[in-house]
């Protein structure tokens, strides 16, 4: 792998001498204009446009050269060789647009300005939907994954399994024209500072208590933290400033659409929640530049807060109250309750790159690769799991400054080049981007490319007739399974198919080889709430058995 | 995202049945598709016996369609 990394006073050096000749670092700042318009009226928008433009101006300062594009404009369309889109509800010529984005100019960063109501996520068909909302409710998933890859447009998850691109969303709210809520972030993006990483650096954890050995788990496994992890019940809603004010915050507990509440759990089937973190609750209390991974379902979900009495979802609340992203989940999320799979592995990893120095939608789109090559092919939940994540906040923002150094692509002040390294738990700011940031840009990229080509994934539909029986799964699972259960069989493709062309093997040795996996939803049982059992098989080898409850 | 009526059944899916923790949950089957349903002042998980007793039920509902729930923003009208 190539790494360049220059040191600070070089890297200040070869943009000073040789700044013409080096590519640019690239932010993209995309929105509907005109829907941006009729939303927020002419005044509204150009404030927030004033906004943007600020932003674009602190970009500069850190080394990125930031572009606004309207995809309602036949201008800037033409600019990358695009159409211009009438409806910000169009997501495949979105997506369209930003693939010619990518092509003409290759930002490293692309930022979504708004939500649904300016620019649509995508929304993907979800595998785990039988039809029955009781066992998955989410007919589809809404997702801004395929804004990250180069794939060409489609509504299957598995299409989007080689994540090659830094994106991230500001959202705004559904219903609600005030322009104050894209103006806060967007002056939060532009002042935002970095924090020389603390060894350990404070973690707020939650968690609810019936799945506490799994987040003890996820936040033992990130490195050089601390902190106790918060069990619901007892503790919260109120929580002190000071609990709050850590940097990271690690929520794993229930949460639900049109709802600002995050729930704990005191026993898998006790449903009288309590309540672990209000929305109402956390204006003043969250410190500027916090970054929370949020496994509860609808985590980051767009929803009006019309619906709840005019209060924004926890998510949307954290960004209005200082965070500077939060990466959750727009549907129903899935994990054990003592162990790590699906939103546990892509939340955790998402913070390992936070706090490995890696800008938040850098750490988006890694967490993404790395939960792809964590997994020997993609069951359904797997890709409910990859589509369902998104990132809110300004992708080029980099929290953490490792190390407890100077950041090493930072510029040094003319006056004092040879200052000593800020201390350990102290904010700067943003470090200035370098060619390294394209270096890697590069390395992403090519990983991403052979993900999508190497990685074997399940179908979104399953078969018509199950390949498990029920004798076979209650086997498996150890208890007894009514035959009220659909085991649904999904057979997969991909990744193992280009294997046998390249070595020369035709369709039938690929069939061979593609592992299957079978899917049931399960009753309650007197320890475990209701449940999805995924049962993972490659041909020639044993079963293995995943048990995930929705969080 | 606005507010929209819609026509279907309410159907009551028990879960944990013969436990202690045995529970309703409540389901607006339409034409189209299918929704867990709730009411903005019920419960987000749990027995919402208001809903419960619409088991069977055919309705008219108001409110917002989401990804996963309907919430009903106005109480239900049974057309049964």
């Amino acid at each position: 792998m190539i790494k360049l990394q220059f040191p600070g006073v070089v890297a200040h050096a070869l943009r000073t001498f040789w700044g013409p000749i080096l590519p640019s670092v690239i932010k993209v700042v995309l929105t509907h204009r005109g829907a941006a318009k009729a939303k927020y009226g002419a005044g509204g928008w150009a404030k927030i446009r004033q906004a943007v433009t600020q932003l674009a101006k602190a970009d500069k300062s850190r080394g990125i050269t930031t572009r606004f594009f309207a995809v309602d404009s036949a201008s800037d369309a033409t600019r990358v060789g695009a159409t211009k889109i009438d409806s910000p509800g169009d997501s495949a010529a979105i997506k369209a647009t930003i693939d010619h984005i990518y092509s003409a100019w290759s930002p490293a960063y692309l930022v979504l300005l708004g939500g649904p109501e300016l620019l649509s996520p995508v929304t993907l068909s979800n595998p785990l939907w039988t039809g029955n909302p009781d066992d998955d409710p989410d007919q589809f998933v809404p997702s801004d994954l395929p804004y990250a890859c180069d794939a060409p447009f489609s509504s299957s998850p598995a299409d989007y399994r080689g994540a090659t691109r830094v994106v991230g969303r500001i959202p705004d709210l559904i219903g609600l024209a005030d322009p104050a809520v894209l103006l806060t972030q967007l002056a939060a993006a532009t002042v935002a500072d970095a924090l020389i990483r603390p060894h350990p650096a404070p973690v707020f954890a939650v968690t609810a208590k019936v799945w506490r050995g799994s987040t003890q788990l996820s936040v033992g496994k990130l490195p050089d933290v601390s902190g106790a992890v918060h069990i619901s019940p007892t503790e919260g809603p109120v929580w002190t400033k000071s609990a709050l004010a850590a940097p990271l915050h690690f929520i794993n507990c229930h949460g639900s659409e049109f709802d600002p509440i995050w729930y704990g759990q005191l026993s898998p089937n006790n449903w009288d929640l309590p309540h672990a973190v209000e929305a109402a609750r956390l204006p003043g209390m969250v410190a500027p530049g916090t970054v929370v991974a949020a496994e509860c379902c609808y985590g980051t979900a767009h929803w009006p807060p019309a619906a709840a009495n005019g209060q924004a979802s926890v998510g949307l609340s954290y960004l209005l109250a200082g965070a500077t992203g939060v990466f959750g989940a727009s549907t129903v999320a899935y994990g054990p309750p003592s162990a790590n799979e699906y939103a546990d592995v892509l939340c955790r990893l998402f913070l390992e790159e936070v706090l490995g120095g890696a800008s938040l939608g850098r750490a988006a789109l890694s967490a993404r690769q790395r939960f792809v090559q964590g997994q020997t092919y993609l069951d359904p939940t797997d890709l409910k799991t990859l589509g369902q994540f998104d990132l809110l906040g300004d992708p080029s923002l980099q929290p953490f400054v490792a190390n407890g150094a100077a950041p090493h692509n930072a510029v040094p002040p003319a006056a004092s080049p040879r200052r000593a390294a800020p201390k350990a738990g102290r904010r700067i700011p943003q470090p200035t981007v370098s060619a390294a940031v394209l270096a890697r840009r590069t390395t992403l990229s090519a990983l991403g490319d052979a993900l999508a080509r190497s990685t074997t994934a399940s179908n979104d539909t399953a078969r018509n007739r199950s390949g498990l029986t029920h004798a076979r799964l209650a086997d498996l699972l150890g208890e007894y399974i009514p035959e009220s259960v659909r085991i649904r069989t999904f057979d997969s493709a991909g990744g193992i198919d280009t294997a046998a062309r390249a070595a020369g093997a035709g369709a039938a040795l690929a069939k061979g080889l593609r592992p299957t996996t079978h899917v049931a939803f399960v009753p309650a049982t007197r320890g475990r709430p209701k449940a999805v059992v995924v049962v993972r098989e490659h041909p020639g080898g044993e079963p293995t058995v995943r048990v995930a409850v929705p969080r | 995202m606005n507010t929209q009526t819609v026509r279907g059944t309410v159907r009551i899916k028990q879960v944990a049945r013969g436990s202690k923790a045995e529970q309703s949950t409540a389901v607006l089957i339409t034409p189209e598709r299918s929704w867990l349903l709730r009411r903005s002042e019920g419960p987000s998980f749990g027995v919402d016996p208001e809903l419960a007793a619409l088991d069977g039920h055919e309705v008219t509902a108001t409110g917002y369609a989401g990804t996963g729930v309907f919430l009903l923003s106005e109480p239900v009208t049974d057309v049964t």
